[in-house]
């Protein structure tokens, strides 16, 4: 599973502005919702959802990097989108640092193999520093579409 | 001094190792101060390693292999393995996620 097969582009939220974990999410959710990933009508219930996944521990799991999810009905497949924050989000992290980085999951409640092979797929990007510099330095969707096509494996597409 | 110990242990759970079992091993691992990894094929994790751990993408069913190595290796193996056969229990069964 490659990250451009489920991060929604057009869903990229380059300057997330959020001053808080709630705010962050629920940014990114309504920019899943813009973009067409979800339906208008279920994004209530995913930030709710998705900030009561948060109550079990904070999926802030370090090096600035966040993956608040969840699973719900309303996909049929795994929807991600990225955000990036220049000033940094205070999400409760693991090791205690404001996060840069957020990939925010949405999958189908009957595909738990999706779900992790999605997480498995960024897990293994975001461990990488350089990678995970050059996406704090992307100002663009298309910077950061670049660098996720270039994670996969591909040439970048125009 | 440091011969390793392992153990086989199995992923429980429809989820697998998604990242509510990926926190509390690495939480376990980090209460000790041997070296601990989790193999799964030819793909290591450092059990304190939360990243390395998801990179694993283990699913129900995976067979794994717990090592460690250091003064409290076996003690840390026998931890470990403990987690997995209660299940991620307490926690895993809060989270449909």
């Amino acid at each position: 599973m490659k990250l451009n097969e489920f991060v929604v582009a057009d869903a990229i939220v380059p300057d997330l502005q959020a001053a808080s974990k709630e705010d962050a999410i629920r940014v990114m959710v309504a920019s899943l919702k813009s973009s067409g990933a979800i339906p208008e009508a279920d994004e209530e219930g995913i930030v709710a959802a998705i900030l009561k996944r948060e109550e079990l521990g904070s999926t802030g799991i370090g090096n600035g990097v966040a993956v608040p999810h969840t699973k719900h009905p309303s996909v049929d497949r795994l929807v991600a989108t990225v955000g990036l924050s220049k000033a940094g989000v205070d999400f409760a992290s693991l090791d205690g640092e404001d996060v840069f980085i957020l990939f925010l999951l949405v999958s189908p409640p009957d595909r738990p193999g999706d779900h992790l092979r999605g997480l498995e797929n960024i897990s293994r990007h975001l461990r990488d520093q350089t990678f995970c510099s050059f996406l704090r330095q992307s100002s663009t969707k298309q910077d950061i579409i670049d660098l996720l096509d270039e994670a996969d494996g591909n040439q970048p597409s125009k | 001094m440091s011969d390793a110990v392992t153990a086989n242990v199995t992923v429980p759970g429809a989820n697998g190792l998604h990242m509510v079992p990926c926190s509390l091993i690495a939480q376990r691992a980090s209460k000790f101060v041997c070296q601990i990894t989790i193999r799964k094929g030819n793909t290591t994790a450092d059990a304190r390693n939360i990243f390395e751990l998801l990179g694993l993408g283990a699913a129900e069913g995976t067979d794994l292999e717990c090592k460690a190595s250091g003064e409290d290796a076996s003690q840390a193996v026998a931890s470990l393995v403990d987690l997995f056969e209660s299940g991620f229990e307490g926690h895993a069964h809060r989270t449909s996620n």
